[in-house]
């Protein structure tokens, strides 16, 4: 990735790493910002969301949004091992966002990573501390689908009553990771879930409880 | 980044040209909109963020207007609101601010408002989701005046030691019987931080509280962001045997015959006349349109363009 990054990609040979961007994006990063701002606000909630972003196919344009709204040369990004090596993603993200990659996931503001089975535990990532909770990483994670179908029942500040939401496709393990990461308040990571074209955010307040299996199990078929 | 203050002179020439789209570039406001989200995330928690200069000077509400900037967008409408009051010369200059750097439209009507900023009130009409309310904060360390040193109080927020604040609010009892605090009454967030509401008057104190608006809080001298999202716990600190109570008020409003909010005295004439009317202009003008009549109200008072001139007056002192 080092040596993608020392790329001048202004030259030719990153042509395609210049097209794509953010069309108006003042307005574009705001409106994106405040369905962000919004979502985290009240977490499980489901904000549909268009862009005009063409970043490499490997990631959602959605996904390439979101990042684009938040980070830049001032906070660090880590990409999963499989977006990483893409070398075209690379360098997209270079020259549109300008955020220094990091190394390890520990030291990212930011991280892009796909859902599903494999998806990396949440415990390595930079948690804040107790003094400065702030300084800790936001996941941006690719999944499939988001639906507002009882999968999980989420509670805490934000949310009236109860909340309900289904991510296709996580880890098995993603909701005892929660449990743990909840468990740290004030420290913990943040999540915003990317679906093609919707975000739903998981502040380190939201607590999950798997609603019925029966609900679960329905909706397998 | 641009951060040259502009004279409002230099605004209504149509300088503003040079400016970006609601005065911040973009980098700034990417950093104040992370500060906004981990904000949330942790509720009540001050996020430290790089202050920028604004073309107002501090104490103007240069944290509430920086927060302003980076989360509003030309499908809003602005709501700014001084003590209470949309026509006080902060609240115009801010609204004016918006509505020529941001093209926005503004109101004064609290329910059309889908952005409202405020310096020490929380409107009376109960607020509704999906609206946000930003606050100009002053000092946002609620325990500074208990300890002066950053690191110190830093150190008791992390590891929840609120020691001192209740021992402040005791020995006032100690001395006058009761909690003397009435404007920045300390308040607990998510049953974890302390936080400093701002110097709104107590009265407001319960809105706060599972409120369907998100609350953002801006401080710019002090460089802190924090946030209240909607439906969360917020507790003004109290004890079993002294339970927190909110200001209440003898008479109802003179003009419009309200009770139950928040009302300021105003100086009627140099005989020692006086009333007492909504500290919320739109509150009182909404129930005066809809018929309510206090005690002095115009069908009893001679004039009244007269009065709210005078209110007016009074408000822009404050
Ligand atoms: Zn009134």
């Amino acid at each position: 990735m080092a040596e993608m990054m020392s790329n001048n990609p202004a030259t030719g040979a990153n042509l395609d790493a210049m097209i794509g961007g953010l069309g108006d994006p003042v307005f574009q990063t705001q409106r994106l910002f405040r369905s962000i701002m919004d979502a985290m606000a009240r977490p499980g909630t489901i904000h549909p969301l268009k862009t005009d972003a063409q970043p490499p196919a490997s990631i959602y344009p959605l996904t390439a949004a979101v990042l684009a709204t938040l980070a830049d040369a001032d906070t660090s990004v880590w990409l999963e091992e499989a977006l990483a090596d893409n070398s075209a993603l690379v360098n997209w993200l270079t020259f549109h966002i300008g955020a220094p990659f990091a190394a390890e996931p520990s030291e990212a503001s930011f991280a892009v990573l796909k859902g599903g089975k494999e998806m990396p535990a949440l415990d390595g990532f930079a948690k804040g501390s107790q003094d400065y909770p702030d300084r800790s990483a936001t996941l941006i994670i690719e999944v499939e689908a988001l639906s507002d179908k009882p999968q999980w029942c989420l509670s805490g500040p934000g949310i009236k009553d109860q909340n309900s939401l289904t991510v296709s496709v996580l880890s098995s393990l993603f909701v005892s990771q929660w449990q743990d990461n909840h468990a740290l308040f004030p420290r913990g990571v943040d999540i915003i879930f990317v679906s093609p074209d919707a975000i739903a955010c998981l502040p380190r307040t939201t607590r999950i409880a798997l609603a019925n299996p029966n609900a679960s199990d329905k909706q397998e078929h | 980044m641009t951060s040259a203050p502009f004279s409002s002179s230099e605004a209504q020439s149509g300088a503003i040209a040079d400016y970006n789209f609601a005065y911040l570039d973009e980098q700034t406001k990417r950093m104040i909109r992370r500060a906004i989200l981990k904000g949330i995330a942790i509720p009540g928690y001050q996020v430290p963020f790089a202050s920028r200069e604004m073309p107002m000077p501090y104490g103007w509400g240069t944290g509430g207007v920086q927060v302003t900037a980076s989360i509003i967008g030309p499908d809003d409408t602005l709501k700014v609101i001084d003590q209470g009051a949309d026509d006080t010369t902060n609240a115009v200059s801010i609204r004016a601010f918006f509505a020529k750097m941001a093209k926005v439209k503004t109101t004064t009507h609290t329910g059309e408002a889908s952005v409202i900023q405020t310096r020490h009130r929380i409107p009376e009409e109960q607020l509704h989701e999906g609206q946000v309310i930003v606050f100009q904060v002053p000092i946002p360390e609620p325990l500074r005046f208990l300890e002066p040193r950053e690191t110190e109080t830093r150190k008791m927020h992390a590891v929840e030691d609120y020691g001192l604040m209740h021992v402040k609010l005791y020995e006032d009892i100690a001395q006058k019987g009761h909690i003397a605090t009435n404007y920045a009454y300390p308040v607990k967030v998510k049953g974890r931080y302390i936080m400093d509401p701002s110097p709104t008057p107590k009265f407001d104190n319960p809105k706060m509280n599972q409120s369907e608006a998100l609350q953002l809080y801006g401080a710019g001298r002090e460089m802190r962001i924090y946030a209240i999202p909607p439906y969360t716990d917020v507790v003004s600190l109290d004890f079993e045997d002294y339970p927190f109570e909110v200001q209440t008020f003898e008479e109802p409003c003179a003009l419009c015959g309200g009770t139950g909010v928040f009302l300021d005295e105003v100086i009627l004439d140099d005989q020692g006349g006086r009333m007492f009317v909504c500290s919320d202009s739109d509150y009182c003008e909404d129930r005066r349109a809809k018929g309510h009549r206090g005690a002095l109200s115009p069908d009893i008072y001679e004039s009244e363009e007269s009065l709210s001139a005078q209110i007016s007056q009074e408000g822009a002192d404050a």
